[in-house]
């Protein structure tokens, strides 16, 4: 039994007035052990949103199961996908998605809050969130004051302040410079040997190289995957793009 | 040039979500404007009691409908315009000048104005009969079945909103061609901090309110300028206070949230109050100016109805019968004042001229009086022209051979005796009179009230006594009233005081000082029409403009449910994917909605609270006592209000919902 299973999953998304049928996801099987980090490639509009959407129970799947930690998904009816996103899964979004309206400490509390937390308990929570990511000294500062490194970074804070089971993240380096990226991703790869559950979906091969694995999804199915074992940052970095060359060219992998 | 009306429809359909209640706002505004119009012509209503100077009010409250017309549609257009300046910035930038922006306003402009004026126009019609029907019965008149279409309101109303719309395109221009497309496409929210809680304009909003308050609260109904004086003064600082603390209160006071960790970091207010802190400077003048309108709407329905309500106790007090002729009499050239005895006879005489039924006439002495507890030095006022003190009273003093004729009783009293009653507000509390005569009397208590005493404000004893010949070199005035049941016409009654005038002309004798006659011939029916045109019209135009300001209301409220929900959109899709429940987004946008939608409401009862007892004041001034019709009217005024208020909340909270849900 792995830590997150997913079985045959299907997504087709529907028009409104019923008309055009859009075939997301075809057929995607996957497993995820725990402490795994996980990248997800794929162009533009092959599905990698959508399959991060369901992982996320933010979206019901057309057909297939998943099944995180023991719990399925699909057995939690509408009003209890809310808070189970909150108290199991945590968020890195590329636009940050930070609310303007807060300081950087509460928006890193404000999933805490909302599970009901009492205030005194959870601010040295955010403290000690704020240190590991290296953004103690940016807590009282609202998201536009900050870079958009730093942002991200509090993003990060925010998705790890409730130890979720398993942070998903969809493009998170996507608006951030190199040097940004890099220390974002070397956050990530710190958190990870922490034992953290990583599902990233991201267009840059740099970022992927830091993953322990790699999925490569087209035309709504894994195609391919490729274990980074014990090869360097460099050597995963030339396989990963070799494979995506592949996939663009339409060649077969050998 | 087909293009400018075809973008002109289309722009309008896109934004049906703006228009569709804007063009159905302005033909409210039109249908209102066209039945004040139709009415202020109507010959039913010219028909009724006093239907003239009625269709007078009328015909001057057009103008300010208009007014009001303008202004409400100034308001709502702007947040239109505002919410669209990012489509007009797209224009832009996809290469049409600004001139051609503007060559698709006034084609939009030209369309709302067209199916406003024909929706307005119809429902107009419609409904002028309704209102017409329900203002005449207001008036006591009597209703005829009948329809008309009124060409002075369609032309007026055709012409007035013409004007208005052209003013409101003007401002859409200015509006556009001042903004550049970078900042048009950007307008929503760039990163801002919340506003810091500004204390010195919290306190003196707080400072201001407070000395209004005092103001109005200490207004005392014996002078009677300044019943009305400090009412205006308190007006001005009321407004900016009002001002004033919703703008930096209201920061404030989340502020105050912000620091109570405890209450801060709970789920049901972390959002909102985080959200509030954001927008209430931005919002408190909306806020502040929808409190404000409904004090002034609340004012205005509660005084004008509960006079409305007390014409008839207020004519039954001053008119014991259907006409009422009042004397006051003196020496020609001031070298004598005149006796009772002299006032008595004209009196009589007066009455001997009249045929009329239940005749009663009687004199009396007036004088002002300072003290308490029975003991009054008489002052030298004249009750009708002088500012009073706070201790000061008029006493009537009457004969007891006078009140014995009027009552036909046969009452004695001994020299040191005196009966008295108790004509205003405050019962007379002591047993004993004295006015620094030198004499003392002991007081018996009755229930008399001498027809047509007059209404004072101030307190009013009627005292029967053997002999009041030795008050009348003190008296500030001997009155004499001749009253009379009879329907009379205007004519009829001048021309009986005519005859009355005639009558004591011929009597004057050569080398004697004549008298100096000044009767006032007042008729209860006059009077009626009288006061009913003046209430039926403010009650009319109360209800008109409390309708359009709901109205108006009603829009801003939408209008700022739907930009506020188009902010929030992204805020709550992020919140949702970090796992707000729908449950937990429906208690935050209820608990922030309720709180910007009740501010308002709860400002203005205070306030309205606060200024019913400036009402209460005038009404003594105008003779009315009835302080329970008073908290009755209020009361009634303050729930219906409060109903259909909420009704609007309800109405407007959920477009907000929808959109922040995604719907
Ligand atoms: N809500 C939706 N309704 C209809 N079709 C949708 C919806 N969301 C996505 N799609 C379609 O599903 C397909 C997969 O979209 P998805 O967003 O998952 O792609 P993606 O791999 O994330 O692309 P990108 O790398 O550009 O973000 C696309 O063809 C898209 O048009
Ligand atoms: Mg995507």
């Amino acid at each position: 039994m792995s830590y997150l299973e997913v079985q045959n999953l299907k997504k087709i998304y529907t028009t409104r007035f019923g008309g055009n049928k859009v075939q997301a996801l075809t057929n995607v099987s996957f497993n995820v052990e725990q402490g795994e980090f996980v990248a997800i490639m794929g162009e533009s509009g092959s599905g990698k949103t959508t399959l991060l959407n369901l992982v996320a129970a933010l979206d019901k799947a057309t057909e297939g199961s998943i099944v995180l930690d023991g719990t399925d998904l699909a057995a939690i009816g509408d009003s209890k996908a809310a808070s189970f996103r909150r108290d199991n899964l945590g968020f890195v979004f590329q636009e940050f998605n930070l609310l303007d309206t807060f300081t950087v400490e509460d928006n890193i509390l404000l999933p805490l809050v909302l599970q009901g937390k009492k205030a005194s308990d959870i601010k040295p929570k955010a403290k000690e969130v704020a240190n590991r990511l290296g953004i103690a000294d940016l807590l009282g500062k609202y998201p536009f004051e900050i870079s958009g490194g730093q942002k991200q970074r509090a993003a990060c804070a925010r998705a790890l302040i409730t130890d979720p089971k398993i942070i998903l993240a969809d493009e998170p380096t996507g608006a951030l410079d190199s040097r940004s990226s890099d220390e974002l991703l070397n956050q990530f790869a710190s958190i990870n040997a922490q034992g953290q559950t990583i599902l990233m979906v991201t267009h840059s091969v740099k970022a992927a190289s830091r993953a322990s694995r790699v999925l490569f999804i087209k035309d709504g199915v894994i195609f391919h995957q490729l274990y980074k074992g014990e090869s360097s940052d460099t050597a995963f970095y030339q396989k990963i793009s070799d494979t995506l060359t592949m996939l663009t060219t339409g060649g077969d992998i050998a | 040039m087909r293009l400018y009306p075809r973008l002109a429809v289309n722009s309008i359909k896109s934004n049906r979500q703006l228009y569709f209640p804007y063009i159905l706002m302005s033909s409210g505004i039109i249908a209102i404007f066209y039945i004040m119009a139709a009415l202020s012509e109507s010959e039913e209503i010219k028909a009724c009691k006093g239907g003239h100077s009625l269709v007078t009010l009328l015909g001057y409250s057009i103008y300010i409908i208009a007014f009001f017309a303008l202004l409400f549609m100034f308001f709502t257009n702007s947040f239109v315009i505002k919410r669209r300046t990012k489509e007009f910035g797209l224009y832009n930038i996809l290469g049409m000048n600004k001139k051609n922006i503007a060559g698709i306003m006034v084609w939009e402009t030209l369309i709302m104005y067209a199916s406003s004026l024909a929706a307005g126009l119809v429902m107009g019609i419609l409904f002028s009969e309704l209102a017409q029907a329900g203002l005449v019965k207001l008036a006591q008149g009597t209703n005829r079945l009948g329809f008309s279409i009124s060409l002075f309101g369609v032309k007026y109303a055709v012409l007035v909103f013409a004007g208005i719309f052209f003013l409101i395109f003007l401002n859409s221009v200015r509006v556009v061609s001042f903004s550049n497309p970078a900042q048009m496409i950007r307008a929503e929210n760039l990163g801002e901090k919340p506003p810091r809680a500004n204390y010195v304009i919290g306190i003196l909003g707080l400072v201001l309110i407070a000395a209004a308050y005092v103001l109005v609260l200490t207004i005392n109904n014996r002078d009677s300028n300044m019943v009305i004086l400090n009412f205006v003064w308190a007006v001005f600082p009321v407004i900016a206070g009002t001002y004033f603390i919703f703008i930096a209160g209201s920061v404030l006071l989340c502020k105050i949230m912000q620091k109570n960790g405890n209450y801060y970091y709970n789920k049901k207010h972390f959002v909102s109050v985080a959200n509030m802190a954001f927008r209430m400077k931005r919002s408190g003048a909306g806020l502040a100016t929808i409190a404000i309108l409904t004090t002034m709407v609340l004012i205005m329905l509660t005084s004008t109805i509960c006079f409305y309500s007390q014409i008839q106790s207020v004519l039954d007090s001053d008119f014991p019968r259907q006409n009422v002729f009042v004397g006051t009499f003196g020496i020609e050239d001031d070298s004598r004042k005149i006796t009772l005895a002299e006032a008595e006879d004209l009196a009589e005489r007066t009455s001997s001229l009249i045929d009329g039924e239940d005749l009663v006439w009687y004199s009396k002495i007036n004088f002002v009086a300072n003290g308490a507890n029975g003991e009054y030095k008489i002052t030298g006022k004249n009750e009708r022209h002088d500012a009073f003190d706070k201790n000061d009273s008029v006493f009537s003093l009457i004969p007891l051979s006078t009140y014995n004729r009027i009552t036909g009783n046969n009452i004695s009293l001994a020299d040191d005796e005196v009966l008295l009653s108790s004509l205003s507000l405050n019962k007379f509390k002591s047993d004993s009179l004295s006015f620094g005569d030198g004499r003392d009397y002991k007081v018996k208590p009755i229930e008399f009230d001498l027809y047509s005493h007059g209404r004072y404000y101030i307190d009013n004893y009627l005292v029967v006594m053997n002999d009041v010949s030795s008050y009348e070199a003190s008296a500030s005035g001997i009155t004499s009233f001749v009253m009379f049941n009879k329907d009379m016409s205007d004519k009829e009654i001048s021309a009986l005081g005519k005859k009355i005038y005639n009558e004591f002309k011929s009597d004057e004798k050569e080398g004697e000082t004549p008298y100096r006659l000044n009767f006032e011939c007042d008729s209860r029916d006059v009077m009626e029409e009288e006061f009913i045109s003046i209430y039926t019209g403010l009650i009319f135009l109360g209800i008109v403009l409390t309708i359009l300001f709901l109205a108006a209301t009603i829009l801003l409220m939408y209008y700022r449910q739907i930009s506020e929900g188009h902010e929030d959109y992204g805020k709550y899709r992020i919140l949702k994917n970090i796992g707000m429940t729908a449950k937990d987004i429906r208690t935050t946008v209820d608990s922030m909605t309720l709180i910007t939608f009740l501010s308002p409401l709860v400002a203005a009862i205070v306030h309205t609270s606060v200024a019913m007892y400036f009402v209460y004041q005038f009404m003594i001034l105008q003779g009315m006592f009835d302080i329970r019709s008073l908290f009755l009217t209020a009361a009634t005024v303050y729930l219906a209000f409060t109903v259909v208020y909420f009704i609007c909340y309800k109405l407007t909270s959920r477009s907000y919902l929808k959109i922040v849900n995604g719907i």
